[in-house]
């Protein structure tokens, strides 16, 4: 009888295993099952929703070589930079493959294997100081596959098919949410661009005084193409509600950081790392004749105070050795505002449209700076001279007199010429 | 077979946290030393005052191992506030099981001086301190009744009754643990990490009520599992628990709850000094240094000596009830032992007086109704509601073993039953790993 038992419940309980893993696989809560068949893409999340460094690894797989002429890698920060939006300046098809958590491990994995797969001819890269300072996230959304690792695919399998149960069972209560293929009908593919997809045009953009995309068929609702905008979330309240989501969700996280920009005992663990991965990526993108764009983008004042220092500015020294970027986290009033920044770390969608136009030539806010060998010591003494006078003010008036707090210079709305002027 | 346990043990601890293992070893190399020489006076009655001292510089040795790992930075803290001066923490991690080896090993050290530890092997006594099941969270176990066991050589036959029991008992710690005690634990430790003033009523009762009810689990899981793995290697560790919150006055909870540790608490600390003076009042003398001890042991901060004092006047005044022939009837004396068990929970987890106070003061902020955000999910309340259930009304592990036991002698089919449903939760346990929390008690 004992033997019987003892067998008995192995069995039980690897059938239970197997039928669990049976049900994981058909809920398939982390979309992994059905990524991998191409079924869905990374247009039907927002970011951090899912594991985005798997969709981007099997976009890539799935695709034939020749489908994307270029990549945009990049943090959340970076997601706002359509691929349609760049399609309208280079003439290339883009495939996003921006993650949330970013870092320069995930960055090198994804560029070399996307040069290995696909034969691009550009990489857009897009980062800004978080990656100093946060490593490779351990979590299930932030977990890099094996896929990109080169390692074996079954890796993977055996992680999805028998992660959490309580998360696909969590799925069965999700009454009331959209289902998969309702989000998918009504999501077109707002980061990536497609020759199929030639209804394209930057006349889309131009109905977008008050950040809502054209037509909530064809992009969805703002939760899932990722737009960020006050209005999305406070059309409905009325135009002063702008101030009371910027008042919990960013100007909440002021007060206190205004004396942590200036502290002395920043760690930025990642400077080495993040230079040498990006050697790395300089010389892929040579050796296979891609063009690289290196851009940093827009930062709060929040986030600033998490990695200004010497230290940062001598590792973005270390940058323009290696590569000309574009900049755009130096100290400036669109920077300084915080109305534009959705969250205490991330800034408006309208922000990265502006950084586009000003790489691509047309530059109405005077936003962002090209970066080379020759005006890189006196963009860096410009930043350390802004810094210091900056904590010099803050000694003095026990604050930081920023701009937007009392008028309306953000540019959560973008004016029509900004549009016009891009067509014309 | 015992030296593949016993290096299968060092493995498992080393795997913990590599750099503690030299320290670990070198400890239980150098107590077997002391123990030894200890036990070979304790032949000669001529070197009474040699192996006094032995044993006070090998229990000294113990406490400041212990001292320095655990309580440093608590000395620190007090030298600074005292003195006015900002001496820096040395933020030392402790070390994993090092409260539960150390008290085994002093028992072992005084146990010798007794001379009751001669004939110990030193391969029996490595698998007393190491074995695995034990070596981390307990069940704090005595040499007397681990290292027979170990030196029965019909112990190294396999046995299949105790696999089953071993499987049962092992599966129940895992859903105990992973179905009960880590949801229940989540919510509860957020809302004690983040106590800014007073809570609303509602939230105050269900995240202290919950905490409650989790550290149970919690530790019993630990427990049960540490039992099950025991019977494997036919050891029968000792029972841990013993449904406390079941009991209807202090002392009969303490009869209950961690019995291992209150077990030896008793007989190495509470004998010691009231064997010195065995009057009343020695009595209640002795169980206030108990508990005493017992509050520091459990952590570096005044709040836990304060809950190990609060406790120890409560035995106390349990204690005097019982001498004078007193007691309330059960629908007094159940409630109100809970509540006292809650309210002392409370002072355990939080993270200074100040926030425990508070968190009292919400059980009775009766105008807060409204103010209750509807944190706790309708799923939390439901696993909530099942643990209190399990808590006061269900039989416990020992109960369930035991019929289990007597359906595996008669043949009672039965057996497969509770084995098919042990099964199915072990197989859910194992689908729910990847969210599993550490034991709460590995921080002690």
């Amino acid at each position: 009888m004992n033997k019987n038992l003892i067998t008995s419940f192995l069995a039980i309980a690897l059938g239970g295993v197997i039928l669990m893993a049976g049900f994981n696989w058909y809920m398939d809560i982390h979309e992994f099952f059905r990524v991998r068949t191409g079924v869905i893409t990374k247009a039907d999340y927002d970011d951090g929703e899912i594991n985005e460094r798997m969709l981007a690894a099997y976009s890539i797989r799935n695709n034939p070589a020749g489908t994307y002429d270029g990549i945009i890698v990049g943090g959340s920060k970076a997601r706002p930079l359509s691929g349609e939006l760049l399609k309208y300046y280079t003439g290339m098809n883009y495939l996003s493959c921006t993650a949330a958590n970013g870092n320069f491990e995930y960055y090198e994995n994804i560029i070399d294997y996307a040069v290995r797969h696909q034969g691009i001819k550009h990489v857009l890269l897009h980062f800004s100081g978080v990656e100093t300072y946060t490593g490779v996230q351990p979590d299930i959304n932030n977990r890099v596959p094996a896929l990109l690792k080169g390692e074996c695919e079954l890796k993977d399998y055996a992680y999805y098919l028998f992660c959490n149960i309580g998360d696909s069972f969590n799925k069965l209560f999700y009454v009331g949410a959209p289902s998969l293929e309702e989000r998918f009908k009504a999501t077109s593919h707002k980061g990536t661009s497609t020759e199929n997809e030639n209804n394209t045009n930057i006349a889309d953009y131009m109905d977008l005084p008050r950040g809502d995309w054209v037509g909530e068929a064809r992009m969805g609702s703002a939760n899932i193409t990722g737009l960020r905008s006050y209005y999305e979330k406070i059309s409905d309240k009325g135009d002063s509600a702008k101030l009371s989501w910027c008042d919990d969700h960013t100007m909440a996280f002021y007060g206190y950081t205004f004396e942590d920009i200036f502290r002395k005992d920043k760690r930025l663990p990642y400077l080495e790392d993040n230079i040498t991965h990006l050697e790395n990526i300089k010389r892929l993108c040579d050796d296979n004749g891609i063009e690289l764009t290196v851009v940093i983008g827009g930062v709060s004042i929040i986030e600033r105070a998490k990695y200004e220092c010497p230290e940062y500015w001598e590792y973005l020294r270390n940058i323009c050795e290696i590569t000309d970027f574009y900049d755009f986290s130096y100290f400036c009033d669109i920077n300084n505002n915080p109305y534009n920044f959705y969250t205490g770390n991330h800034h408006l969608d309208t922000i990265s449209w502006v950084e586009l136009a000003s790489i691509y030539g047309y530059d109405p806010y005077g936003y962002g700076i090209h970066i080379t060998g020759e005006n890189i010591n006196e963009y860096l003494t410009q930043r350390a001279h802004d810094y210091y006078a900056m904590q010099e003010e803050l000694e003095l008036t026990g604050t930081l007199a920023l701009p937007g707090l009392n008028d309306e210079s953000d540019l959560s709305v973008l004016p029509q010429s900004f549009y016009y002027g891009l067509v014309n | 077979m015992k030296i593949w346990l016993v290096a299968a043990s060092l493995v498992f601890y080393a795997l913990g946290d590599l750099r503690f293992f030299p320290m670990f070893v070198m400890s239980i190399f150098g107590n077997f030393v002391f123990g030894s020489s200890i036990g070979r006076l304790a032949e000669d009655e001529g070197k009474g005052i040699q192996k006094k001292l032995l044993l006070a510089v090998g229990i000294l040795a113990n406490v400041a191992l212990l001292g320095y790992y655990k309580y440093t930075d608590f000395f620190i803290e007090n030298f600074n506030l005292v003195t006015g001066m900002n001496m820096p923490l040395k933020n030392i991690i402790l070390p994993i099981g090092i409260s539960f080896f150390t008290f085994q090993l002093i028992a072992y050290l005084v146990d010798s001086y007794r001379g009751l530890t001669r004939d110990y092997d030193i391969l029996d006594y490595l698998m007393f301190i190491t074995f695995f099941p034990q070596l981390i969270v307990g069940p704090i176990i005595h040499h007397s009744e681990a290292v027979p066991q170990f030196a029965n050589s019909d112990n190294q036959r396999i046995n299949t009754k105790n696999i089953c029991i071993g499987i049962l008992m092992f599966s129940m710690g895992c859903v105990k643990k992973i179905l009960l005690a880590d949801p229940l634990t989540e919510l509860a430790a957020d809302f004690f990490n983040n106590i800014s003033g007073t809570p609303d009523i509602i939230s105050s009762w269900i995240y202290s009520i919950s905490y409650t009810i989790s550290y149970y689990f919690d530790l019993s899981s630990y427990a049960d599992m540490a039992v099950g793995l025991g019977l494997f290697f036919n050891i029968e560790l000792p029972a841990n628990f013993n449904s406390p919150y079941k009991a209807r006055n202090f002392q009969d909870y303490w009869r209950r709850w961690h019995i291992t540790l209150s077990r030896f608490l008793s007989a190495y600390i509470f004998r010691s000094w009231y064997d010195k003076n065995r009057r009343l009042h020695g009595y209640y003398a002795a169980t206030m240094v108990t508990f005493f001890v017992s509050g520091f042991w459990h952590g570096a901060g005044w709040t836990f000596v304060v809950w190990g004092l609060v406790n120890g006047i409560f035995v106390c005044t349990a204690s005097a009830m019982a001498r004078k022939g007193k007691s309330w009837p059960a629908f007094v004396s159940f409630p109100l032992t809970c509540i006292g068990v809650v309210l002392c929970r409370i002072l355990f987890v939080s993270s200074s007086f100040s926030a425990a106070w508070q968190v009292m003061k919400g059980l009775v902020n009766f105008g807060s109704v409204s103010l209750y955000d509807g944190s706790a999910y309708p799923v939390y309340i439901i696993t909530l509601a099942i643990g209190i259930i399990i808590c006061w009304f269900a039989p416990n592990s020992g109960r369930i073993r035991e019929s289990f036991t007597q359906c595996l002698e008669s043949g009672n089919k039965h057996a497969y039953l509770m084995m098919a449903g042990s099964a199915a939760l072990f197989a859910i346990c194992l689908m729910s790993m990847n969210k599993v929390a550490s034991f709460l008690y590995f921080q002690f």
